[in-house]
This record gives structure tokens, C-alpha cells and sequence, in this order.
């Protein structure tokens, strides 16, 4: 995917950073993280939040026990997530593009 | 998502509707009498109040937020401390025909009151809605953020 090739990019052209693999839920906020990191940390978040919402709506149509606001807050929430990490998507493939464009 | 304006609203919409639970415990048992010398239905209300959090947690919280918060326990929402029973006398009526009267035919009701209970349903009702009205405006904030420099050249 694009994404991977950005990472990897973006990997490269910090050559004072330190090679870091792949670390799945990385410490947010943490001072000398890559991008790359960065990214898949939100990516699993997200992915967290929609598995969290998959489970509530299966919760309330078996026995139907919880409040329905929680229901909604946690699709809602899911939703949001998943719309931010699509952002932040379109905008790295927006500026790969954009290198991509660029007459050498 | 960890926002505390989502965090707030949430826990607004948890403790009114704990609060209707409560106020529906009421009204159902406003009714049933008991007999003489048998405890009955006590009515209760839900103590609620703003959600307090430890030193450690606020300056966590203070920490993700980048500011700092001076109250202590500010910005944490509500939350619900329990179910108290009220002293409310119980409502004595003249029932002899009722099996459950006393020497003097007279039948103990739960003192609910109904108006204050009628009031206070309407009242946690529309507490609610503005949790939701609050939930979703932050919503919006939150979507009007991620058009933040869409389809720039």
C-alpha cells in the first residue's frame, strides 16, 4: 500500500532516527517517535474502537441490557475514529501525490 | 477517542438515566400498601454530583489535555453516588374494606410524591437531551476539524 511506501519514505529521510520496526500501540505522545509508528498506533486505535462498537451493538441485540445511549456513543465514537484516520490518510496520499507530480 | 468533551457528555447521559430508573422505581411502587407493622416502600432519590478525580489522574489528564485545569476535579463530568431513601411519611388512608388495614381500618401508601416526581421526569428528560445536543455539537466541532485544509491545491 501507499501508506507503507510514505512510512518507508519518510523512515529513509530521517537518517538520524533511529531504525525502528513496526511497533504495534507505541506510547503516544512519546518525543523522538517516527511517523510511521505514529500512524499505525492510530490505525490500531481505530481499529480498536470499531471492534468496541461491534461488540456493543452485539451485546444490546442479544439481550438488549444496556442503555441505548452507550450503544450509539460507542458507534459514534467508532465512526469518528475511523473518519479521522481516513483524513489523515487522504492527506499523506495527497502529499505522496504531490512529490509524485513534481518535474525533475 | 480520548476527548474529554465526549467523556463529559457521556457521563451526563449515564447518571440521568440512572435518575429515571429511580424516579420509574418510584412511581411504581407508589401504590402498593403495606401491611401493619411490615416495613414498606420507601421512596429514594439519586445523590449525584460532579465526578471528582485524584491528584494523579489530573495531571494525566492535565497532561493529554496540554493545559491546565486549577479547580480540583473540574472537567470530569458527573457521576452518580448512590440511591438514598427520603423521609418521606408514609400516606395514611381509611381503607377498612382493604385486607391489609389496621385496628383503626387505616392502610400505609409510600409517601411518593407524584407531582415532584412528574416535575423531576420532565426535568431529568430534557437534562438528557441537552447531554445529546452536547454530544453531537461536539461532534460537529469534531468534523469541522478534519475539513481542516481539505482539497487544498
Amino acid at each position: 500500500m501507499s501508506i507503507d511506501a510514505i512510512a518507508a519514505l519518510s523512515a529513509a529521510q530521517a537518517a538520524a532516527a533511529a531504525p525502528q520496526a513496526a511497533a504495534p500501540a507505541a506510547a503516544p505522545n512519546a518525543a523522538g517517535q517516527d511517523f510511521g509508528s505514529m500512524l499505525l498506533a492510530n490505525v490500531m486505535h481505530a481499529d480498536a474502537s470499531v471492534q468496541a462498537a461491534e461488540s456493543a451493538v452485539q451485546a444490546f441485540a442479544l439481550d438488549g441490557q444496556a442503555p441505548p445511549h452507550q450503544v450509539m456513543l460507542a458507534l459514534e465514537e467508532a465512526r469518528m475514529s475511523l473518519h479521522f484516520a481516513l483524513q489523515v490518510r487522504n492527506r499523506l496520499v495527497e502529499g505522496y501525490q504531490e512529490l509524485m507530480r513534481m518535474q525533475l | 477517542m480520548s476527548d474529554t468533551l465526549f467523556a463529559i457528555a457521556r457521563s451526563g447521559m449515564d447518571v440521568e438515566r440512572l435518575r429515571m430508573e429511580v424516579i420509574a422505581q418510584n412511581l411504581a411502587n407508589a401504590s402498593s400498601a403495606r401491611g401493619a407493622g411490615v416495613e414498606g416502600y420507601q421512596p429514594v432519590r439519586l445523590v449525584s454530583g460532579p465526578n471528582t478525580v485524584s491528584g494523579f489522574e489530573q495531571a494525566l489528564g492535565d497532561a493529554a489535555r496540554g493545559y491546565t485545569v486549577h479547580a480540583p476535579g473540574a472537567l470530569a463530568g458527573a457521576r452518580s453516588y448512590g440511591v438514598q431513601a427520603t423521609a418521606a411519611p408514609p400516606r395514611i388512608v381509611h381503607e377498612p374494606a382493604n385486607p391489609l388495614a389496621d385496628a383503626d381500618g387505616n392502610v400505609a401508601y409510600p409517601g411518593v410524591d407524584h407531582a415532584g416526581e412528574m416535575a423531576l421526569m420532565v426535568q431529568t428528560q430534557r437534562v438528557y437531551e441537552a447531554n445529546v445536543v452536547m454530544y453531537n455539537s461536539a461532534r460537529s466541532m469534531f468534523m469541522r476539524a478534519m475539513d481542516i485544509g481539505g482539497n487544498s491545491p
